[in-house]
């Protein structure tokens, strides 16, 4: 697993630029526990391992509980999060897979009870940032942070 | 199909940040046409109705012919229709955007690099990253077409 390439080093403008959607995300007033609880469901539907490396501590520093924390990949079956949080992961997940190429109605609804419009929004707006970070950190094969 | 909610008005910031990254791509060295063919056939994978819309127009309006740009869908079917590193590219840009599925595997890196230099490479990747956040923000929300607006229904 040697890593392939490094966006870091060879686009360093690009990376300032992507690293900027970050901290906009940071500071869009969202629960950052749950904004980390989101980046990890995100990084493992897509399989990146840097990313869920990173994100755990992050999950743990901004509150997450450790049940919390290791069942986020069952987080279906798992008496452990809140209707907002289980909102937020429904829309995460739908929004990522984008199954049949859309996000159905019925996951807009369960998010909308949950989440004000501009919430949703920034919501997506994270779901967006984690997905560019997975595919940048899975194609240059970044190995994780140990 | 009504538009759910307008995060460009909602949520500007954000919408700025990622086209400050569009901008980077832009200026980047790598050509236009072929950004554009990949932003094209990475919408066409998740299926951005917006984004097919802007994105053929892109096309069209840099000289790209239209009997080309209705077979992008087909790439790999269509000889030498699309150069080598259109071919590439358009390779690359699949396996990136269905991460999920491939993990991007070694064969797909190792085509990819012997078309691409490291920093273009990085480059792609950073565009094909990026559109594959556009096109979640334009699905997710059912951003309308500008076609759609143009025709008044």
């Amino acid at each position: 697993m040697e890593q392939r390439f490094d966006i870091t080093q060879l686009i360093p403008e690009g990376y300032k630029a992507m690293y900027a959607v970050h901290t906009y995300v940071q500071g869009t007033g969202l629960d950052l526990g749950l904004l980390e609880l989101v980046r990890l469901r995100v990084s493992q539907a897509n399989g990146c391992g840097f990313c869920v490396a990173m994100h755990i501590p992050l999950a743990r520093k901004y509150g997450l509980t450790e049940h919390q924390i290791n069942l986020v990949a069952t987080w279906k079956e798992s008496p452990v999060f809140s209707a907002r949080e289980r909102a937020a992961l429904a829309w995460a997940d739908a929004v990522t897979a984008l199954a049949g190429q859309e996000v159905p109605d019925t996951v807009y609804e369960q998010v909308k009870a949950e989440f004000n419009p501009e919430e949703i929004a920034k919501l997506t707006l994270c779901i967006g940032e984690i997905n560019t970070w997975n595919r940048l950190m899975i194609a240059s094969r970044t190995p994780p942070a140990l | 199909m009504n538009e759910r909610l307008d995060y460009t008005k909602i949520s500007p910031g954000g919408v700025k940040a990622f086209g400050s990254v569009y901008g980077y791509i832009m200026q980047s060295g790598l050509d236009e046409v072929l950004l554009d063919l990949v932003y094209l056939r990475v919408s066409q994978i998740n299926g951005c109705a917006y984004c097919l819309d802007m994105h053929t127009g892109d096309l069209i309006k840099k000289g790209v012919k239209v009997e080309k740009l209705s077979l992008v869908q087909v790439w790999q079917e269509v000889g030498n229709l699309f150069s080598d590193r259109e071919r590439a590219a358009l390779a690359w840009a699949e396996t990136v955007t269905r991460v999920a599925q491939t993990g991007v595997p070694d064969v797909e890196f190792e085509a990819a690099s012997h078309i691409f230099d490291e920093k273009e490479l990085a480059d792609l990747t950073m565009a094909i990253s990026l559109m594959n956040a556009y096109n979640r923000l334009a699905i997710s929300f059912r951003r309308t077409p500008e076609a759609v607006l143009a025709a008044k229904y």
